[in-house]
């Protein structure tokens, strides 16, 4: 028989079921902001159960989110973690257990060239739960989640519509005097480059270097290490095993080092190479894709984070009977400044460009080199507890198309 | 990562132990006092689980010279990490309330003093007083000699379970126990 007190506790997690329940159905992917390194945050393994950041938030994690994320309209941090910033607004979970969640809605105006807005769009970007269970030195981690539409390298059910996904999943075991080293298996972040919110950027798109925290995930064994002065993970791609024939899966490595220049400044480089039997975007068959850059963070001024990636893009095509053999190269770049004026609120403004050389869109004619590139402009308000809300201007040019243009707000909560 | 007790009385993240040190060199005259001049700047370098680096850091300082020995002396009270509640939880570590500075005394025999123009560098014994206990240390100097003015470096390293520092924990993140020290400050022969 349950107590006065367990049916209050009981009535009071069913409430919070039932608003995220709401949430779900009317609803990308974890947030990772390499901008706390303005706060002395270099690393990410305080707050992130995943070393690279990004995902699953730990208890410290959970404080630093009311203490130094969100506004908090002059009322000052309290001395003792806020109950509130606890999964579900207050529930308590034992050491070894984290658990969270995200869902993030948003709405998409488009104009592409000449042509007048289009219709709003409304965007279910994630709606996903996570865990992750510690024993000892062993844990395990996993997120599941609900898409009405797209995400489909992460799907688990193949609908049309309305799938399930699982964008990481994986078992590891903490390694080191100071659990400095990670050695874990599964499905996981591709280890590259900054680890940063926007999957549509072009140094972490799908359509580019694959590396999103969205759904660029794969399946391998990755080594990660986290010291004061260097860390980096390198990981062993064995394929996407959420993708389907075994020929569009990419095998082969990817890896970051990041070294620390001074507390407020980092810098690093990233390497990836991968073959796959059949590129399942392209089609092209024996596709050898090479992804090699470096990176920079750094805090000039308090206010300041400047984020800047440079890579180089290498893909070499088989022979089929509808393309030719061929290699396509190029570089893809990024600048990016995100301003805190006050605490909570983050003004980003992103340049990008894209150049590749050797592409061919016509087999009659020489291969031409085609350029892209995009500006952002943008705001992200840590609000309130759990939640924060972004909007986006994004002028772009892909492929040497004509210049569109969107707008994307969003509105993100964390369980 | 060493989870403590994750909803019992926190200690923010990072920063302990302080100390500082200093280092002087003198031109010619034994009787010469030194007097600190221009911007100061200590560094307290700590360090946390995995990788996670915390400096603690203020600009105020005083440097007293009696004739014989010279001694750095560092208010805590400003002590600055980036975040203001780490900054609260730093300074209840330290006790900043009952123990508000960090102090380095130095035998002036125990440095060497570069010439006009000249650099000079080496280490040397100090007695530091940080959270009420003194201890000696080994630090590192380098001065520098332009004019009257002195340019002095120096650094070393304690370990802040020896001077009796509860060291900060918050939510599972406790910082290690030994802390770098980095200073920085101009003096004059008065």
């Amino acid at each position: 028989m349950l107590d006065r007190r367990a049916w209050g506790r009981a009535a009071r997690l069913l409430s919070w079921i039932g608003v995220f329940a709401a949430l779900l159905c009317t609803s990308r992917a974890a947030s990772a902001y390499p901008w706390m390194i303005r706060h002395q945050y270099q690393g990410c393994v305080p707050c992130h159960a995943d070393p690279s950041g990004a995902g699953l938030l730990t208890e410290y994690g959970r404080a630093m989110g009311e203490n130094i994320l969100r506004s908090r309209y002059g009322v000052p941090a309290p001395d003792e973690p806020s109950k509130v910033a606890r999964f579900l607004f207050g529930v308590p979970t034992p050491d070894w257990l984290l658990l969270g969640g995200s869902v993030r809605n948003g709405v998409q105006l488009t104009k592409s060239s000449s042509n007048p807005w289009d219709k709003p769009r409304p965007l279910q970007m994630e709606a996903d739960l996570k865990a992750q269970v510690i024993f000892s030195r062993f844990r395990a981690y996993g997120s599941l989640g609900y898409m009405h539409e797209g995400a489909q390298l992460t799907q688990l059910t193949h609908a049309v519509g309305d799938n399930l996904v699982s964008r990481e999943h994986w078992v590891g075991v903490d390694l080191g005097e100071d659990k400095q080293f990670l050695l874990r298996a599964g499905r996981i972040d591709l280890p590259f480059g900054i680890r940063n919110d926007e999957h549509d950027l072009l140094v972490r798109s799908t359509t580019t270097t694959r590396t999103n925290i969205n759904e660029s995930q794969q399946h391998g064994v990755a080594f990660n290490y986290n010291g004061a002065v260097v860390r980096g993970e390198i990981m062993a791609l064995l394929g996407n095993y959420q993708l389907n024939p075994d020929a569009f899966r990419e095998r082969g490595y990817a890896g970051y080092l990041e070294v620390l220049v001074k507390q407020s400044m980092v810098v690093g480089a990233s390497s990836m190479v991968t073959y796959a039997k059949q590129d399942y975007q392209t089609r092209t068959p024996d596709t050898i894709r090479q992804v090699h850059g470096v990176f920079a963070r750094l805090a000039p001024v308090e206010p300041l984070v400047l984020m800047i990636e440079a890579d180089a893009l290498i893909t070499k095509m088989g022979q089929s009977a509808v393309a030719t053999a061929g290699t396509t190269g190029g570089f893809v770049g990024l600048v990016q400044a995100d301003v805190e004026p006050v605490q909570g609120l983050h003004l980003i403004v992103s340049g990008e460009t894209m150049v590749i050389s050797g592409v061919v869109t016509d087999a009659t004619k020489p291969s031409v080199t085609q350029k892209s590139f995009g500006g952002w402009a943008g705001a992200l308000w840590f609000f309130a507890p759990h939640a924060d809300l972004r909007f986006d201007f994004v002028a772009s040019s892909s492929m040497d198309a004509p210049v569109s243009f969107y707008l994307l707000p969003q509105l993100h909560f964390y369980l | 990562m060493q989870r403590h007790n994750r909803f019992s009385r926190p200690r923010s993240s990072l920063l302990g132990g302080a100390a500082l040190l200093a280092m002087l060199s003198f031109s010619l005259v034994a009787a010469a006092k030194l007097n600190k001049t221009g911007a100061s700047s200590t560094t307290f370098h700590a360090a946390g689980p995995a990788g996670l680096n915390i400096d603690g850091t203020t600009s105020e300082m005083t440097v007293a010279d009696d004739g014989s020995s010279v001694t750095i002396t560092v208010p805590l009270a400003n002590l600055k990490t980036g975040i203001d509640i780490r900054d609260e939880h730093t300074k209840k570590a330290l006790e900043v309330g009952t123990y508000p500075t960090v102090t380095l005394k130095v035998a002036r025999s125990a440095l060497k003093f570069p010439a006009a123009g000249a650099e000079s560098s080496g280490d040397a014994k100090g007695s530091m007083t940080l959270h009420g206990q003194t201890k000696d240390v080994t630090f590192h100097y380098s001065a520098k000699l332009d004019g009257d003015t002195f340019t002095v470096k120096g650094s070393t390293s304690v370990n802040v379970d020896d001077f009796g520092v509860k060291r900060p924990s918050y939510l599972g993140v406790t910082v290690k126990p030994d802390v770098k020290i980095d200073t920085s400050f101009q003096t004059k022969d008065n």
